[in-house]
């Protein structure tokens, strides 16, 4: 660690976080301690009792795991490092408190209820892009962390870092330089915040589906040097190919099973819409000026404090008393042409029936089909994990889609799907 | 990958992807997950072409490519010129260079959106302190080019 002082805290996860007094001293600001009032999985609970963690102790857990990340990296591929992007002892030092504090506060922008609010955060004025909460994390960081990463004794002493570094490097700009890099182990295709949240997630909820062997995964973790002049990126070692297999497979098992579970995406879909009831303007205030103020004072409590008054609107309502949309028909995970075509059908059958229509492709937790590099003993070879993973090749991701009716209308709606799923059997 | 996002910032044709900077260049992960279902389609179809140095990825045609391509006749009638534009302009770049140039093109985007000018020798320094591999003369030199084709918008000259 970085100061004399270490204070550790307890983890389901991980056994023991430890941190120094410079990361007690951020932790303890009301911008973070907020993360505390921020379910992780927003209304899960309602199907997995036990999923009532918050973004604190997942931010806590990204950080130690983008740490384990870092040191192994480094300890496998300092060559590479200092070969290709000129790093020397002291610039991995300073770099590794870095990625420390940019995954400690990667999450600190998220809406109350997690990514269930994202699509309610208003759009850019310069290209009409919606923000994300990683725009709403650079600007807190910017704003709120200034003077406890800028002037703290620690930092000053050692390392000179500035809150604008940890900004550049979660919001992902070009000005983040070399330390780019390091981005991957923070927002990648195999990164800190997916290893941390299979296996906490799973852990609260009671299953096993995002379970994988994190230490074996991190400690085959290297850069690999790209080909004709392209870019270093992570990959694995081929020894850690399993591994890294084995979190793909929890990915697709946790989405299928938890983050795209039909009751829990009806959930979302009332939140999102209660939320719009309640928003001035539909929206969250954005991360510019004194919106950020505004928008660092919604938080669950709030949410909720508002449903209880009887606010949102027909879907507050049905969040209050449990009276959520109800699945009438899906199609398969990876809908082909005619799958589409019966879609249709159903939605035309269904009329003014059809309350919700929800899509996997909308949803952040979606597995992507992105590839990841295994390097042979020696790094001598460099192939896809797909060219040894028959599984990895063939999971896709979800673009199923799910429609809904009021529980009211289900008896009726189940008639009009059960006629024509007959009809298209005979 | 490149290419999308070429065809997306500099001829806005609506793709939709929200891209983020790598150190291997602009990167959407979604243009993976809809390669991967055109291939369910069986629209394209992708193979792993290994080699000494590394890997890469060969995309041809699939057996379906006709149909599927028939059902976005209308986009492709809007937009089709612009596709050829990104091969005709881009298709002979290696990828590391291709890397370059979009990455060059990403830290011009990135200075027109906080609406910042920046010069040809700090865009060229930006892109180095990311990509470090390059030379000073090769990364001037690309980056002359794309000022040149008005690729860079917010670039103020030397």
């Amino acid at each position: 660690m970085n100061g004399e002082r270490l204070y550790e805290i307890r983890c389901p996860v991980h056994g023991f976080i430890p941190f120094d007094e410079w990361e007690r001293d951020i932790i303890a600001q009301p911008a973070f301690q907020r993360l505390r009032r921020i379910r992780q999985l927003a209304w899960t609970d309602q199907i997995y009792p036990g999923a009532m963690h918050t973004r604190f102790e997942h931010s806590l857990g990204v950080m130690h795991t983008a740490t384990l990340l870092y040191d192994s990296i480094v300890r496998c591929s300092r060559d590479i490092l200092g070969s290709e992007l000129q790093y020397k002892e002291d610039g991995l030092k300073r770099h590794r408190v870095l990625i420390r504090l940019a995954a400690l506060l990667h999450d600190v922008g998220h809406g109350p209820f997690s990514h269930a609010g994202e699509e309610l955060m208003p759009s850019r004025r310069e290209d009409s892009r919606r923000y994300k909460h990683e725009d709403y994390s650079a600007a807190i960081i910017r704003r709120h962390f200034r003077d406890v990463i800028d002037e703290h004794p620690v930092n000053t002493a050692n390392f000179s870092l500035r809150s604008e570094d940890v900004a550049l490097l979660v919001e992902g700009s070009a000005k983040a330089g070399v330390a780019l890099f390091w981005r991957e182990i923070i927002a990648g295709h195999v990164d800190a915040d997916r290893m941390d949240y299979l296996l906490r997630d799973s852990h609260h909820i009671g299953v096993q589906y995002g379970c994988y062997d994190l230490q074996r995964l991190i400690h085959t973790m290297q850069a690999v040097p790209g080909q004709e002049g392209e870019g270093l990126r992570l990959g694995v070692s081929e020894g850690g190919g399993h591994a890294a297999e084995a979190l793909i497979v929890a990915r697709y098992l946790m989405f299928t099973q938890v983050y795209f579970h039909k009751t829990r995406v009806a959930f979302d879909h009332h939140l999102r819409n209660a939320l719009k009831e309640i928003l001035p303007g539909e929206h969250f205030p954005g991360p510019e000026g004194g919106s950020l103020d505004e928008y660092l004072a919604w938080d669950d409590w709030r949410v909720l404090g508002l449903l209880a008054a009887g606010k949102g609107g027909e879907h507050g309502r049905r969040l209050a008393q449990r009276a959520q949309f109800r699945e009438i028909y899906h199609t398969p995970e990876s809908p082909l042409a005619h799958d589409l075509e019966s879609l249709d059908d159903m939605r035309d059958k269904l009329g003014d029936l059809l309350a919700a229509e929800e899509s996997a492709i909308t949803s952040w937790y979606n597995l992507s089909k992105g590839d990841l590099p295994v390097v042979s003993e020696g790094r001598r070879i460099v192939r896809p994990l797909s060219h040894y993973s028959s599984i990895v090749a063939k999971i896709e991701p979800i673009r199923q889609v799910l429609l809904y009716v009021r529980p009211e209308d289900q008896t009726k709606a189940r008639a009009i799907v059960k006629r024509r799923v007959d009809k298209a059997h005979d | 990958m490149k290419f999308c996002y070429f065809l997306q910032t500099l001829k806005q044709v609506p793709l939709g992807y929200d891209f983020s900077l790598y150190t291997y260049g602009p990167f959407a992960a979604a243009i993976l997950d809809d390669l991967a279902y055109t291939q369910r389609l069986g629209a394209v179809e992708e193979r792993v072409i290994c080699n000494p140095n590394g890997y890469g990825y060969e995309i041809t045609a699939g057996c379906a490519a006709d149909e599927v391509k028939g059902r976005s006749q209308d986009f492709l009638t809007q937009y089709g010129e612009c596709i050829d534009w990104v091969v005709r302009e881009f298709g002979g770049l290696r990828a590391g260079d291709l890397e370059l140039a979009s990455t060059m093109v990403y830290v011009d985007q990135e200075a027109r959106q906080k609406g910042e000018a920046i010069s040809l020798p700090a865009l060229v320094e930006r892109v180095l302190e990311i990509k470090p591999r390059f030379t000073q003369d090769k990364a001037t030199e690309l980056a002359e080019d794309l000022v040149q084709k008005q690729f860079l918008s917010q670039v103020t000259g030397k």
